[in-house]
This record gives C-alpha cells, structure tokens and sequence, in this order.
C-alpha cells in the first residue's frame, strides 16, 4: 500500500512526513517519474510518499506537476491531506479538489496549537460533517498524533474504488464557486479574528527584514555571519578534530602494516590511496554539513522567500525571478538540489536561465580546494578571501545571464507569484534528519566514487603502461597528465599533478584534493606545504579561478540532462570550461603584472 | 466608492475584488490563489526596490509583480 501525503506549500508536510518516517525515509524511484520523491516505510507493506507541495491541481510550476501526476498515475491508495488550519479556506481549495477524485483521503488539520494561542476556534466534529472526510487534529505533531492519522488511513484505506481523472476547474465560474463553498463550509464553525497575533508577529519581522532600507543590508549581514560561522569558526574547530581523529588511526594501521611485515605496494595502497585520499575529504565533512544546516535554518524560518521577495526585482533585469534566489543560494550547498528546486519556477525560461547561473555559485564540494590554497597564501583573510572567491563566481555568472538573457527568446507567461508563509521556528527532528540524511549522503559518496577514483588515481600513479611498479614521474598517469599539461601553461599551473587533479575533479569536486593529495604522497595536514613549493601567489588565484568556474560534476550534469535535455547539459559544462579557461587566463596575466609592478 | 487597481492601494489599504483582467495560467493561479470575485485584499508593504509587492488575502501573505497587480481591479473599502 501506499500513503501519499499531499498539501500546500508550507503547510507542515515534512514535519509530519519526519515524525512517520523517523530515520527510515529514503529517496525513492517510481517507474514513469523521472523524479525523485520521499518514501518512508511505515511498516513490511506500506509506504508513506512525501510529495511536493502544491496549491492546486490546475498545476502552475513542474514541481505541482511532479505531485498531481503521482497521484494520477500511481494511484496511492490513501491521500493524507495536510490542511494549514490558520490559513484554512485557501487549504481546503485544493481539499475539495482531491475530493473529487475519488481517492479515500483523510486530513490532518495542522498547527492548532498555533490558531488556539491566536484565539481562533474550529469546530472540527462540524467540519468533518460538512466537508464529509475525516479529519485528525494536530497540535505539536507528537507521535500519538500522527499514529492516529495512521490508524484514520488504514481505516478508509479500502474504500478506495477507482479514480476519476477528469475535473472540471479550469473556468472562472468553477473556481469562484468552490471558494463560495468554502466560505459556506467555514461559515459559524471556523472562526480566525481579524487583528490577530500571528499576522501581528509576522508583519513586525517583516517591517526588519524587507525593511526599504535595511532590507537588503540585513540580507548581505545575515550571509556574512553565516559563512564566517561556517568558515572561520565552526567550521575549523570540528575539521581539525576529524583530521586528527584520521591521522591517529592512519598511523595505527601503519603501524600495524609494518608490524606485520605487509606487502609494500598494499602499503602504499592503503596509506596513500585510501588513507589520503578519503581522509584529504573526510576532514570538510563537517564545514559541508555546517553550510547546509544553516541553509535549512533559512528555508524552514521562512526567511528564504523573503530572500526571494527582496531580489526579485534586480533577479528581473537578467530575466530570472525571486524564486531563482532559492536555487542560487542552494547552489552554495550542492548544484544537484539548486537544480532540482527550479522546479518551483513556473516560466520554462527563467527556469533554463537559472539552471544556467547555478554552477556559478560555488558549491561547497570545493571549499577544501579553496580552504588550502588560502591557508596558504591568504591564512590572516580567511573569511574573507572566501568571500571574494564566491561574490566573484556570482558576478562572472550574473554577467553571463544577463548576455544570455539579451540572446533568448522572450516568453509571455514569465512572472512571480508567491507565498510569503507565516515565520517559524524551524524545529529541531527536521534539522537534524536533514543534516544526518546529508551526512550520509557525503559518507556514501566519500566511499563509492572518492574511493574508486583514489584507488584508480593510486593505480594509475605507480604502475607504467606494462603494469611495472614505477616512481610517479614515470607513471601512466604522468604521461597522460604531460601530454595535457602545455594546455595549462599560459593559466600558470602545467604541474602534471595539478592538471589531473582538475581532471579527476569533473567526477567530483572532492577528488581534486584527494587527488593531489595521493599524487604528492603526503596528507591534508603537510599538503600546504608541498604545494606552496609548486604554485606561487599567482597562479594559485588562476588556479583557484579555474576551479571556481570550470565545469560542474558528473552528478549535476546529470541532473541537468534529466531537467532539460543532453544538449543542454554538454553545452553548459563546455561553456563553464572555456570561461574558466579565459578568465583564469586573464586573471593570471593581470596579477603578475600588479606583482611587477609592486 | 472608488475603483481602482491594486498596486495603487496603499499600505494598510483594502479593497475588495472586482475582476482579474488577465488571461491564461497566469489568471488561473491567481484565482487558484484565492483572488476570486469580492474577496478582500489588504495591501501590506512593497518590496525594498519598490517591486514587487505583498498582499494579505483569505488570512495569508502572498507576493505578486505590480505588473500583475495593475490587472486587478478592486473597489477601495477602507
């Protein structure tokens, strides 16, 4: 069986789809959607989906498509109808709707507590008689409360017979109507008063934060001390614990190894490729999982849309809009999840657009680049070398997008719509399952791909083409990285090691410092060293430049290739490349001449 | 009684719906949205840059482009 759990934007779904599910929810594959969708077992034979968020079936955005197509196509056997009690009759719109598809649905009338503390009532037994489904009150979403929304749903769970899917919304005349019905349901039993507190509350926040003058300062602040906190504070303190947590048992099982007088080359294989090479990205795990928890603090306080509200005007000078804030500032996270939350973009080109500027916005697989280089040569700005690094990625792409958007077509339909939902404390389960879901995430890919291609880099850097154990220098790696090594020579890095770091880096940007980190036989603590002896200042801002722009991963080609198409994919990574490569270029070219000058 | 369009009610303004004059999924969502024939909108701030603006309807928030709001007619209540 499965349960769908479907509701507006906002309305608590997650909350509710997280007290269910707990730590057993995992990203599911249903055949025919190309997309991916929460699943949670609820016990051998039912599961639980989380769907997207949406207002109506009359979609508007591909995200509100993704969930009507679900429940058209996959027919859930129940739908649990989340309902925003302090914002009912705009709930109960897309309520009436799902009625009439003839799916047994029963609601969960969410943050009671919230309207109770409001002083508004709903006389929720009349509701149920009026509207004709059952209804499960909510509160603070304990788990007596979602067990019994459990127990409502295995109850209606065969009164399921098929599904209708035709309904009949798309007129002025039907919509007005169904509203008028809600307003009929609600009359003398729902009661909201006018002057309330939360309003109240919401618009004294809001009178800070999309303050006219303060607003946009506020926003820069805020985006300040998050990544001061993230880089220079938190960030540090626990990757410093990691490293030396990898280090003493690196130097264990060294010890051992030797000990028991091991094979020399399952030495090195151990030590250099896998200790190096997961340790080198194991020990950012926690600045990765800092930045992220801070961007679900954004997205769940609701500040996020806010974000939108405030940008959406300059956004629409270079043809985006609000909503491409969201994806810009998740592509800090990971381009994978930006790209997946265009989604929420109604207008097919400013959705193309943003995908497009999303790989500008450094994602936090390369802070570990950019952490070393600047220990190295810029330790005393730390944060704000950082900074620097993403406010130019930003303006490169920003200018980009306004080309582009000079270049495209122009579409009609493109405008901004947008709930601004009421602010809320995030709460701690959904923050912390974020952040563990993450974790595993980075843990997982750490041992899948990062450990393939260090073996692989390992392989490739002590064997030459008759597979006879070699020094590096006469490697197959070496003659594979100096035959492409004069490309880089006017960027100023032509270092075979350093190039096929690059190279190995499309797979992931973590494996360029494993990368280096093997090829240079050292660890993450001594390898600033070693490179300071390899690049000067110069070139490590090129290189750092080349990084910051050039092509985005495997997965986020990838995961453009599902949004839009392979053509567009290739023609991204291409474009990134030869950006990088000329800017890089020029970059390198202006600082020696600044260097020789003063 | 006066009648005009909603981007120009002031903040703390309301008026109620007359007639949406747009057309197609823009017009949908709008209505989807709750912005029906007779419904009550307040109008809240505008956004820093002047654009776009935010609306308080059927107890929510909800943020449009003025270029929207220019098609909305409604009739000053208060």
């Amino acid at each position: 069986m499965i349960y769908a759990l479907v509701g507006n934007q906002n309305c608590g779904k997650t909350t509710i789809f997280n007290e269910i599910t707990n730590m057993n929810q995992h990203i599911g594959n249903f055949p025919g959607v190309t997309v991916d969708i929460k699943v949670g077992k609820i016990n051998d034979n039912c599961e639980i989906v989380d769907l997207p968020g949406l207002y109506s079936l009359n979609t508007y955005t591909k995200e509100e498509k993704i969930s009507k197509e679900f429940i058209l196509n996959h027919k859930p056997n129940v739908i649990i109808n989340v309902v925003d009690a302090t914002n009912i009759e705009r709930n109960l719109y897309l309520t009436l709707q799902l009625k009439s598809l003839g799916v047994p649905i029963v609601i969960a009338l969410n943050f009671l507590d919230e309207l109770e503390s409001n002083k508004g009532k709903i006389d929720i037994l009349e509701l149920e008689k009026r509207i004709g489904l059952p209804i499960v009150p909510l509160t603070t979403v304990t788990k007596k409360e979602v067990n019994e929304i459990l127990v409502k749903a295995n109850q209606i769970s065969n009164n399921y017979t098929s599904i209708i899917k035709e309904y009949d919304d798309v007129t002025e005349k039907n919509i007005t109507k169904k509203y008028s019905d809600i307003e009929k349901i609600c009359y003398g039993i729902v009661f909201i008063p006018q002057q309330n507190k939360i309003k109240k509350k919401n618009y004294k926040i809001d009178k800070l934060l999309t303050n006219k003058i303060l607003g946009i300062p506020i926003f820069i602040a805020i985006m300040y001390i998050i990544f001061y906190l993230t880089f220079n504070v938190l960030g540090e303190y626990f990757s410093d614990l990691i490293n030396l947590g990898i280090a003493t048992v690196k130097d264990l099982v060294e010890n051992f190894l030797i000990s028991h007088h091991t094979n020399k080359i399952i030495q090195t294989l151990i030590i250099e490729g896998i200790f190096n090479g997961i340790g080198a990205v194991l020990s950012f795990l926690p600045i990765i999982i800092i930045l992220y928890f801070f961007l679900s603090l954004l997205e769940d306080s609701g500040y996020m849309t806010r974000i939108a509200f405030i940008l959406d005007k300059p956004l629409s000078k270079i043809g985006l809009s609000g909503r491409s804030a969201v994806a810009i500032l998740l592509g800090f996270g990971c381009s994978v999840p930006a790209i997946l939350s265009t989604r929420t973009i109604q207008s097919e080109r400013e959705r193309k657009l943003t995908m497009m500027l999303v790989p500008f916005m450094s994602c936090s697989a390369k802070i570990p680049i950019y952490a070393i280089f600047i220990s190295l040569f810029f330790e005393k700005y730390a944060s704000f070398a950082m900074l620097l690094i993403y406010t130019i990625g930003a303006i490169i792409g920003i200018i980009i997008t306004a080309i582009l958007n000079k270049i495209i077509k122009k579409e009609q339909n493109a405008t901004f719509i947008m709930e601004l939902p009421n602010y809320r404390f995030p709460t701690f389960k959904n923050t912390w399952l974020l952040m563990w879901n993450k974790t595993k995430e980075f843990i997982e890919k750490a041992f899948s791909i990062i450990f393939i291609s260090s073996m692989a880099i390992w392989f490739l850097k002590s064997f030459d083409t008759n597979l006879l154990l070699v020094s590096e220098e006469k490697s197959m790696l070496a003659q594979i990285g100096q035959k492409i090594s004069p490309i880089f020579k006017p960027l100023g890095f032509s270092d075979w090691r350093i190039v096929t770091s690059i190279i190995t880096g499309i797979s992931a940007k973590e494996t360029v410092i494993s990368t280096l980190s093997i090829l240079t036989k050292t660890s993450i603590e001594t390898l600033p060293y070693i490179l300071s002896r390899i690049f000067t200042i110069q070139s490590s801002i090129s290189f750092i430049t080349f990084i910051l722009l050039y092509t985005p991963c495997i997965a986020a080609i990838s995961t453009i290739k599902k949004e839009f198409n392979l053509k567009t994919a290739i023609m991204i990574s291409v474009n990134q490349c030869l950006i990088a490569y000329f800017i890089s270029f020029a970059i390198y070219r202006l600082s020696n001449l600044l260097f020789y000058f003063f | 009684m006066k009648i005009t369009s909603l981007d120009k009610l002031k903040a703390g303004e309301k008026g109620k719906v007359i007639s949406v004059n747009l057309t197609g999924k823009i017009k949908y969502r709008l209505l989807d949205m709750g912005i029906v024939k007779n419904t009550i909108i307040e109008m809240t701030k505008k956004a820093p840059l002047g654009d776009p603006i935010q609306i308080f309807i059927k107890g929510y928030s909800l943020s449009i482009r003025k270029k929207i709001a220019e098609k909305i007619e409604v009739e000053v209540t208060s």
